[in-house]
Order: C-alpha cells, then structure tokens, then sequence
C-alpha cells in the first residue's frame, strides 16, 4: 500500500473508528471460509470466530501495511495453524463441480474434477496454500505475500510451479 | 525453467509490467508456450468451480464479539481500584487507635446508645445523629430513655470507669451426666440373688435398688483400663495374645524378647480361613500396646501372580485401558466445549461418563484381598509392647 493512500486509510479509519460488527460483515465470509478449506467446515466457525475476537483485541496495533483482508486473513491463518497442530487435523479435501456447458465450461471439460481434487490434495503445502489462496480465495499475489510473510516473486514462482504440477498430474490421468 | 516460463501464469493474472506482457506476447507464436497457456487458462477456470462451503457462525461471532466488549468497568482496571480501596479500609480500621472513651459524658453515652446502630468505635458520628428531630418526642422523655438503654447496654469498668458493652459470661457447653458415667466400673451394676422361702423363691437385688441408668452401662475393657492406668503389663498383653492363637488355634512358630525386656516379638503360623479373623481379634484385644502384622504365605513365597499381575475390574478390564478410555472422553469434552450448544446436554452427558469410568478406575485401584485357600498356611507377626 503506497503512503498516500495508507494515510489517506488511517485518517478515514481514526475519523470514523471501525466498528468490529461492520469489520465482521464485511470480511467474514472471506475468513470462514478460508478456515473451512484448512481446518474443516466443524471447527472453520470456532476459527473464524476466535480470529475476529483477536482483532478486536490487535485492531489498535494494526499497522496499514497491508489490506484488512489479508490483516485477518493472515490471522486465520495462525489460528488454524495452532489448531491443526494441536488437534492433528487434516486439510479437507476440495470439492469440484461438475462443468457446467457454457463455452468455458466445455473448455476445460478436458479436467476431471475428481482427479483435480486428488492432483490438489497432491500439492506441497506452500503450493497448494498459494493455488487456493489465488484461485479459490481470490487474494492478490502482495495480499498471499503479506499473509505468509514471503516476497511477492516468490508467491509467482510457487504458483507457477504449482500449475506446472498440477497440469502434468490431469495430463497422466487423461493419457490413462 | 526459464524467466519466460516463469511469467507464463503471472501473464495470465496481470501480474506483469507492460514490458513483461509484450515479451510473453511475442514468445506465444511457440506452438508448446500457447498451449500450456491455454491448458493454465482451463485450469483455472476450473479452479473457479470449486465448491463453496456454506458460512456459518456469523451472529454467533457478533455475539462473542459484543460480550467481549460488555465487560463491566469494575471488571477492569476498576475492580483493581475497589480492591486497593477496601485493602486501606481494612487497614485503617484497624491502625487508627481507638477513641478516649473516657472524655465522653454520661448523656453522650446514653445518646450513643440510644442510636440503633451505635458501635464502640464510632461513638462521636452517632452522638451526632442522635440529635433529636422535630417529630421526635420530648428531650427530657428521650434522655430517660436513653439513660434506661444505656444502662442495659453499656456497663463502666470499676477502676477505670470506661464504658464498654456488655457481654454475658461465656459458659461452656451443658455435661451430660450420662455421659460421665459411662465408665462407671462394672461392680456397680446392680447384681441379683435368689432367695428362698415361702414355698418358692424369688429374686432380688443384693446392691442398691436398680438405678434409671441401669442397663445402660457396659462393663470395663481392657481399652478403658488402659485409659485408666496409662498402659498395660507386659505379661497381660502376652496371656492376650496366647488366648487369642489358643483360640483361633495359631501355632507358634517363634516368640522373641525384645530391648529392656518390655516388648515381645511372636511369629504364628494359623491357617487360611482363620488368619484374617485372627488378625483383626489381636487388633482389637491390642490395641495401642500392640501391631500386627497380616500376612506372607506360610510357605515363604512373598509374591503371587496375583500381586504381580496389573490391576483390574471386577470384570477383568485392566485399569490402564480404562485410563485411556478416560483420556480419550475428556479430550471429547474439550471438543464439545468449544461447539455451540443451546443448552450444555452434551457435555452434562459426557460428564456422568466420565465420572462413572473414574469410579471404575477407583474401584479397580483399591487394594483388594488376596483369596486365600481355606488351607493355605499364613504368617501372622504380633509386637506387643508392655509396661
């Protein structure tokens, strides 16, 4: 975020202070359901939850260094890093739909859903965290850098190498 | 790979500087560059499909959000300041010396007492409140009243004729002359004799008439001579315990003397079926003045499989498997305590669960008496210890 407009943010925000209940209506259906696809739809509500209540408690040390999004995004993530490590849980699995027969859909009918699932699952965590991070959750490549706390070129070079894989995995499974 | 590959999905999200674009523009004339772009183009088309999960929890998440924020002011930094306060409270009280009594006059003592709420450390402030009201009766009716309270209430010391309130001697708890006769020796239980005459004969009493506490009295025990005469001779506590094995028919197996000749050291040798009622008569008959020791298998063996084997269940679950179904149940509970629920069912349902495998593990974990068989032979070691 360039200095103008991040004291351009600050002075909006300290004028009108944030309320955490426009905050929470804003953002979290973006955090529910980036703590759904790490920790499982059963815990993803008790994530999401302990991340909005530890903002409130940071709000004031919330520096503008990055967007809010990715602030509590980068939140979540923590909150369900500890959980997976204390309870031993497992990344659920994505889920597809089946293509639909618009134009794209047709084109990428090539792609079997099942098998990009598997190919996805297949991934290393740091690949697979920046695909769906991109590709599922819609974050920017400064937004996922700011998140993970790594340079934007690295996030494009994981990506690009993550598609590589992943393209090669659904090419092996059409060839049989 | 090259920096060419590596722009190729950067290209795609509009990732690069318009230079960067051009360059990929002109490698997109290689046949295998267009198709993996077209290939990363479908792929994340794809990616678009992925399925949503349903949001949950969002007024849930309000709610905690809200309630955080409710805390009340004495929750806070003030509940600290409300502590600091009472603390000096407490500690002035206590600190500040009392009030010279002594300068105060007679109707200012009755008017303290007058006063509901009068206390002894205070008296200035309630002689104040004491002041008679409009609506109140006369001054003169008041201070006779006054006088009259103060008198019932307050009491001066003789030397130094300070006032002071006065309090009841206290008196200790009322005896039960019962009670104290509990021990009343055996002789003087009323003893009946029969006399004859008359053609017949009939019974009467060769002591005093029956008292109403006669039947009530139990005969002397070694225990209360003991109590008594503060210990017991060595030779009685032998003949004790030789009546005692005589009895329970214990064989001998070594008697020893021990330091200054004031205890006794015996081994017996009693067989299975006898051996705990044994033990507990020696106990009991003993007392303070001797221990007991139950009870090795005469044979010398000093464990058995059964000392040796993990313990169980009355229906042979070993303890240990029900320790980890414990774990297992509280590691449920934490779980249950971070869902939602209307009411606690849950959790109330898990807690009788686990209090019943906490019984069960209890229960398993008391020691429990080796079966003995009615013949096996067992060791009972008696110390006893005399005047």
């Amino acid at each position: 975020m360039s200095e103008p407009i991040k004291s351009a943010v600050r002075a909006d925000i300290e004028s009108t202070p944030l309320e955490m209940s426009a905050i929470v209506r804003e953002h979290y259906e973006v955090v529910y359901r980036f703590c759904a696809r790490r920790v499982g739809q059963d815990w993803a509500a008790d994530v999401a939850q302990e991340t909005f209540l530890t903002a409130q408690k940071a709000l004031k040390r919330f520096r503008f260094e990055s967007s809010l999004r990715s602030w509590l995004v980068g939140i979540a993530l923590n909150e369900c890093r500890a959980l997976i490590r204390k309870r031993k849980l497992f990344p659920p699995t994505i889920e597809f739909d089946l293509p639909d027969a618009s134009a794209s859909g047709r084109e990428n009918a090539w792609i079997d859903r099942t098998a990009l699932s598997k190919a996805l699952n297949a991934l290393s965590d740091e690949h697979r965290d920046v695909v769906v991070m991109h590709e599922i959750e819609g974050l920017s490549y400064d937004e996922i850098a700011a998140v993970i706390g790594i340079p934007s070129g690295t996030v494009k070079s994981r990506l690009h190498h993550a598609f590589i894989n992943l393209r090669k995995s659904l090419r092996d499974e059409v060839r049989g | 790979m090259t920096e060419k590959e590596l722009n190729l999905k950067a290209f795609l999200d509009g990732e690069l500087t318009e230079a960067e674009q051009r360059e990929v523009n002109q490698s997109l004339s290689d046949e295998l560059v267009a198709q993996e772009l077209k290939d990363f183009r479908d792929l994340q088309s794809a990616f678009r499909t992925a399925v949503q999960p349903p949001v949950m929890g969002m007024e849930r998440t309000m709610l905690a959000l809200v309630e955080k924020k409710r805390t009340p002011w004495w929750n806070g930094v003030g509940l600290n300041v409300l502590k600091v306060a009472i603390a000096l409270g407490i500690a002035g009280l206590l600190l500040v010396p009392n009030q010279n009594w002594n300068s105060l006059s007679q109707p200012q003592v009755a008017s303290l007492a007058q006063h509901k709420s009068a206390t002894l450390d205070s008296p200035e402030e309630f002689t104040k409140s004491a002041a008679p009201t409009a609506d109140a009766p006369s001054s003169g009716a008041v201070s006779a009243n006054a006088q009259a309270l103060a008198e019932s209430v307050l009491e001066r010391n003789a030397k130094s004729g300070e006032p002071k309130l006065k309090i009841p001697e206290i008196q200790g708890p009322p005896v039960d002359p019962n009670r104290l006769k509990m021990y009343a020796a055996e002789e003087a239980l009323a003893r009946t004799r029969s006399v004859n005459g008359g053609g017949g004969s009939m019974t009467m009493p060769t002591g005093p008439l029956p008292s109403p506490i006669a039947g009530k009295l139990r005969p002397f025990s070694p225990a209360d001579l003991s109590e008594i005469d503060g210990g017991r001779s060595l030779d009685e506590l032998v003949l004790v315990v030789k009546s005692i094995a005589k009895q329970y028919r214990a064989s001998l197996v070594s008697e020893t003397v021990g330091s200054r000749a004031k205890s006794k050291f015996f081994v017996y040798s009693v067989i299975g079926s006898n051996a705990s009622p044994f033990v507990r008569q020696l106990r009991a008959s003993l007392g303070q003045f001797g221990s007991v020791t139950d009870s090795l298998p005469a044979n010398g063996a000093s464990t058995s499989t059964n000392n040796l084997a993990r313990p169980t269940t009355a229906d042979d679950i070993p303890v240990d498997e029900l320790e980890k179904e414990l774990q297992a149940l509280n590691e449920r509970r934490v779980v249950l305590l971070t869902e939602f629920y209307e009411d606690a069912k849950p959790v109330r349902e898990l807690d009788t669960e686990i209090e019943a495998v906490k019984k069960r593990i209890a229960e398993a974990k008391k020691p429990r008496e080796r079966a003995v068989a009615p013949n096996e032979k067992r060791i009972v070691q008696v110390t006893v210890t005399g005047s």
